[in-house]
């Protein structure tokens, strides 16, 4: 079973997206992470190839310091950046490290593409 | 007032969606440069309160430009910095196309025109996300001391308490930072909170 690790700040954010996944994924499994600590406390007990979805802007540290210390004991493309900061700059950082990238607000439909994507390669 | 966790979750994210996709704007504005954030902050204050942080945050002398907003719920959105702050932004945004005796003269239009720019931005991502329309009045641009600031932006308002959403802006390459916020009184905010969890609900059933 695939699982899918949510890392935001925001409790209402982690909600929408886990409600989205499950309805495209049903057999995905969802585990929710508060911050970068929490997210890499977990990361251990993710399993085989597990996705992970990074909101950017968080108390601490942000998406992209994180995924720096993801990466690469979890592949890259396995990896999406959430944000609504749309700057150049930021989505430049998340395509040098090779990640996904999803812009907020999400909708369903944006969740459901970017499974596409993560999966087309794999 | 009393908002529950979920409601000050649901506030402070929403103002994080409108923030972060004014930052592309900023960015642009200052060159491509890149804006650096902070997490949104959530609290209510009197405006007197609001004047102590700010003192704090950004001196005494400050330069604020201000839009009143209507729709759904109404208030003022602001970006704020120190006086000295707001000279380096306006060095930033207009880079060498002004020569440096020009540059005082055009400074408060140009800050205006930022303010406008990033308030709007802001502004007009909270519209989309509630599909509807928010009405903005022309931008103000108020400097000199902070209260004498924050009276033209607020109105007069002894013992008025405020929701204040903030949120801080640096420019990566320069010492230089500012703030973005918006001031809701208290009756907005029920309606904004009200609205806030249509839109939650409405999403999770789609």
């Amino acid at each position: 079973m695939t699982t899918v690790l949510i890392v935001d700040d925001s409790k209402a954010a982690r909600m929408m997206l886990k409600h989205w996944i499950k309805a495209i994924r049903p057999d995905y499994q969802c585990r929710e992470a508060g911050n970068a600590d929490e997210a890499l406390q977990q990361v251990p007990n993710l399993g085989e190839r597990p996705v992970i979805i990074l909101d950017y802007n968080m108390p601490g540290r942000n998406g992209i310091e994180l995924a720096h210390e993801l990466v690469p004991g979890i592949p890259p493309d396995r990896i999406a950046l959430c944000t609504a900061n749309i700057q150049d700059a930021v989505k430049a950082k998340a395509e040098n490290l090779g990640l996904g990238y999803m812009r907020k607000p999400l909708n369903p439909k944006k969740v459901k593409d970017l499974f596409e994507a993560l999966e087309s390669g794999s | 007032m009393n908002l529950s966790e979920t409601q000050i979750d649901l506030l402070k994210e929403t103002f994080n969606i409108g923030v972060g996709q004014a930052a592309a704007s900023l960015s642009e504005l200052a060159g491509g440069e890149e804006i650096m954030l902070s997490v949104p902050t959530l609290e209510f204050k009197t405006l007197q309160e609001l004047e102590t942080d700010i003192r704090h945050s950004s001196g005494d002398q400050v330069c604020g430009v201000s839009e009143t907003f209507r729709g759904p719920f109404d208030g003022t959105a602001m970006m704020l910095y120190s006086e000295e702050e707001s000279l380096e932004l306006v060095k930033i945004m207009l880079g060498e196309t002004i020569p440096v005796e020009e540059l005082s003269e055009m400074e408060g239009e140009a800050l205006t025109e930022v303010g406008n720019i990033v308030l709007n931005a802001v502004i007009s991502a909270l519209a989309d996300l509630f599909e509807s329309e928010i009405i903005t009045e022309v931008p103000l641009l108020h400097t000199g001391e902070c209260a004498h600031v924050l009276e033209k932006t607020l109105g007069d308002g002894t013992g008025r308490a405020v929701l204040h959403l903030q949120m801080d802006f640096s420019l990566a390459s320069q010492n230089l930072e500012g703030h973005i916020g918006f001031f809701l009184d208290v009756a907005s905010v029920d309606t904004l909170v009200a609205q806030l969890e249509h839109y939650f609900r409405k999403m999770l059933e789609s």
